[in-house]
């Protein structure tokens, strides 16, 4: 849908002038954000970014939805235009409790915190004390780690480059092509916590994230110990993945090793991308996925007993799929309403001299959309035609109903290319649409945690920001119910608190508010009560 | 280096079984090409192709000196030198055993995994339907070039076959159970990663996949012995740490286990610059710097014979330098 909806005209810019310099290899992300409060997705796409002597883009594009499937361009009704960096990432969240959703952008120097101020943003990262970093960053994840109400904000980076610092890398002792990051010392994560006032304060090492690895390429937070509070995992590029426990107080234990999330099942440190977490089958247990480098499976963790994650990429079916392919984005959303989350994966090579070196991989591949059979065992979709049958060169991708007709449409950002919108038309899907609101300043509800119980099977949702690769999904909670009657609803509220529903319709939406405990139903799809 | 390694077995038996007997030479060049092969044979690879050239100027129309050139710039990684000796050797005899398949090796060797599975076929065209045994190591290696390409149902047709032409291959059922274990079949993967090590009770890497499948498959406390075995006898093999650490701590050996993860941690940086100065020999096959600082990074992790035949080479190409060959 994307000439027709409007975005056929965006491209995502690298600079590439023949340098072959690294950060062209990675991309920009894009999201689903309803950013004027009107209860219509808009789309942010992540604009790239030139070098310098080159004429800029913006470093953020807006395209407002008009709520006919199609978007208008408001790059500039929304103050972004004049916007410049060389810009990655996107994430969304109201981190000043307005009623809002603010933007951060991670860039390759300095990072950009993006306040909404009635639907034009002003960047105000230097007062809210984000502008002393100056690196390159990837992923961004909003979470209320110490449980105080407020968003704090957790930073992935990358490695230490810069143009002085490049290294020639040949793919066949020939002319120079792009380096993989081995060559580069990684830059581990910040932390900033918020102090509630609209500025941040660093608290990296008191948090707990000082000494640990870099070249983070994704996060998310999502409570996988079931202890109340956001554990962190974080995918990173041929160093170990990591997994910081919440110890309760707002500081993280790194336990990645430990559990079993940090190497691949050889003890091989993998080239980690996107990110995500979910309950895919009837355990209960959560489990994590990484997207990996060509020739390494997807990372599939499930939890297990006393906090060991049980290795499961061979027997859920990804694994072996996945060896030809290099994944960037990926999440897990239920595509075909029928009860269960299945696992979508945007892929794509990272240098093009690829095609000529092993037949097999090539440069341009195929997205993967994985459907799970509800017991956490996959198979791949493989469409003849469509969007599942076209090569890209991928790297953001999202998830979020633009068109409000309960399903989940998808979103893919491709390196120095287009972006691609596609609609999801599954037929006689049923749905419920849980939309949360939390008790201010945390407005969104991020970290609340929904079990839906629905033909006696149970599944659950995690509000959050981060996941996938650069990217922002839509917050807001769809599950598909494959036709299942609803049984009943659990919240399980950030900062603590229970609440527990019944009744619920069909297929439609809820409301639940956190302050009143009190569930009702509404349209379809509308953000706001 | 492992990728190296899982060809040697093959390499062996094409080497020994396969090679008909050289066309007649004059002596001297016969007798060139014999101090060639055992300059070879110890790894002394600059006068094993220096020994090789001559024979092959001795007797320009012989392949056997240009086979073994070959097999020399195969070690030496100078893979495109290589492949036109095993033509050269081909040109002059086209029938010449075993030239297809070490023109396979090189494809192999370079990642490029369809041409090697064509070279192989071509190999067993060759063979026909004798030699069973050589038939075996080529078909086994075109399985694993077929896994490498991610087709996992020729892969197993291949092996399945291999193993009907040598029953006791040990390599054979070892690449079963990757392949096994790459699909999810844990079970089917650990009976063939037992009969593996049952076949050839020195072969590590069998070893480690019945140690790591039995982590996998929820048996840490039978994964203890194969482990601790394998961590004994190569404390490199970050793999093996990993695994034994995850089996430890299963069994609530909590301090064991972490020592153990926590190696595992610090060899990756390790094989990883391993993997870096590998990589560098491959894409500067002269260079005796690269060799020699692969020769270092093998003998920092306690990998002694690999160091040693690196620091050869690095040798070889000094000497070749200082020599004025090429």
């Amino acid at each position: 849908m994307t000439e027709a909806a409007g975005l056929g005209a965006f491209r995502h810019a690298t600079g590439a002038t023949g340098e072959k310099w690294f950060p062209e290899t990675m991309g920009g992300g894009g999201g689903f954000v309803d950013y004027d409060g009107d209860g219509r997705l808009d789309l942010v796409l992540v604009g790239g970014g030139v070098w310098a002597g080159a004429e800029p883009p913006p470093a953020l594009r807006l395209y407002w939805n008009r709520g006919d499937g199609t978007f208008e361009d408001h790059t500039a009704d929304a103050a972004l235009a004049d916007l410049h960096a060389y810009a990655f990432g996107v994430t969304a969240a109201d981190y000043d409790g307005d009623g809002d959703a603010d933007l951060f952008v991670t860039t390759l120097g300095r990072n950009l915190l993006l306040r909404n101020e009635a639907g034009r943003f002003a960047d105000v990262t230097e007062a809210a004390g984000l502008a002393d970093a100056r690196e390159w960053s990837s992923a961004a994840v909003f979470l209320d780690a110490d449980a105080d109400g407020d968003l704090d904000l957790y930073v992935g980076n990358y490695v230490d480059w810069a143009p002085e610092r490049d290294r020639f890398c040949t793919v066949a002792g020939g002319q120079k092509s792009y380096c993989t990051p081995e060559l580069y010392e990684g830059l581990p994560g910040r932390f900033y916590r918020n102090r509630g006032d609209g500025t941040f304060e660093e608290r990296t090492a008191e948090a707990g994230f000082g000494g640990t690895p870099g070249k983070t390429l994704a996060a998310t937070a999502d409570d996988l110990d079931r202890d109340g509070d956001p554990d962190l995992v974080a995918g990173n590029d041929t160093q170990r993945d990591l997994l910081f426990r919440n110890r309760g107080d707002g500081t993280f234990e790194e336990v990645g090793l430990r559990a079993g999330i940090a190497l691949d099942e050889n003890g091989k440190a993998r080239a980690g991308m996107g990110v995500d977490t979910g309950v895919v089958d009837a355990t209960g247990a959560p489990t994590v996925f990484v997207g990996n480098f060509a020739k390494e499976m997807i990372g599939v963790y499930r939890r297990g007993a006393g906090g060991f994650y049980e290795e499961r990429a061979a027997v859920s079916r990804i694994g072996r799929p996945s060896l030809p392919t290099l994944t960037f984005g990926l999440f897990l959303f239920d595509a075909d309403l029928d009860g269960d989350l299945d696992l979508f994966a945007a892929n794509g090579h990272i240098t093009p001299e690829v095609d000529g070196l092993e037949a097999h991989i090539t440069y341009r591949q195929r997205p993967q959309l994985f459907l799970n059979d509800g017991a956490g065992t996959f198979a791949e979709m493989l469409p003849g035609e469509g969007p599942l049958a076209q090569p890209l060169v991928a790297r953001g991708a999202a998830y979020g109903d633009y068109d409000a007709d309960g399903d989940l449409d998808v979103l893919v950002t491709e390196n120095g290319g287009p972006a691609h919108l596609w609609r999801n038309d599954t037929a006689g899907g049923t749905a419920l649409v849980v939309h949360l609101a939390g008790r201010p300043p945390n407005r969104d509800a991020l970290g609340a945690r929904v079990a839906l119980w629905a033909g006696g099977l149970m599944q659950e949702r995690t509000v959050r920001t981060g996941s996938s690769y650069l990217s922002q999904s839509q917050r807001t909670p769809v599950f598909g119910l494959g036709g299942a009657r609803p049984d009943s609803l659990t919240v399980y509220w950030p900062g603590g608190g229970v609440s527990r529903f019944g009744g619920l319709p069909a297929d439609g939406a809820v409301w639940i508010d956190q302050e009143t405990e009190r569930l009702r139903r509404t349209l379809q799809n509308p953000e706001a009560p | 280096m492992r990728r190296m390694l899982l060809l040697a077995g093959a390499m062996a038996v094409m080497a020994t079984g396969c090679r008909q007997a050289p066309p007649p030479m004059p002596p001297v060049a016969a007798q060139t090409l014999g101090e060639a092969q055992r300059a070879y044979s110890r790894q002394r690879f600059a006068e094993a192709l220096a020994l090789a050239d001559s024979a092959a100027a001795l007797a320009p129309q012989a392949p056997d000196p240009l086979f073994l050139k070959g097999r020399v710039l195969t070690d030496l990684n100078r893979f495109d030198a290589a492949r036109a000796a095993f033509r050269a050797v081909l040109e002059r005899d086209p029938e010449y055993r075993s030239a297809r398949y070490h023109l396979g090796q090189v494809a192999f060797l370079q990642a490029n995994y369809r041409d090697a599975v064509a070279w192989y076929q071509q190999e067993l065209d060759a063979l026909g339907r004798g030699e069973p045994a050589a038939r075996a190591a080529v078909v086994l290696q075109q399985g694993r070039a077929y896994a490498l390409l991610s087709v996992p149902d020729s892969a197993e047709a291949a092996y399945r076959q291999a193993l009907r032409l040598d029953s006791t291959s040990a390599r054979a059922h070892a690449w079963m159970a990757e392949l096994a274990a790459a699909q999810g079949a844990l079970d089917d993967a650990l009976t063939h990663a037992r009969q593996a090590l049952r076949l050839d009770l020195e072969d590590e890497e069998a070893r480690y996949l019945v140690g790591s499948l039995l982590v996998r498959t929820g048996r840490p406390e039978a994964a203890l012995a194969p482990l601790e075995a394998v961590v004994r006898r190569r404390p490199w093999h970050e793999g093996a740490h990993y695994n034994l650490g995850r089996a430890l701590l299963a069994l609530g050996h909590e301090g064991e286990g972490n020592r153990h993860l926590a190696l595992a941690d610090s060899l990756q940086t390790l094989n990883a610059a391993i993997a870096l100065a590998q990589l560098g020999t491959f894409q500067y096959p002269e260079d005796p710097a690269r060799w020699g600082h692969l020769a270092t990074v093998l003998q920092q992790a306690g990998r002694r014979a690999e160091a040693a035949r690196a620091l050869r080479i690095a040798r070889a190409l000094r000497s070749a330098a200082d020599d004025g060959r090429p």
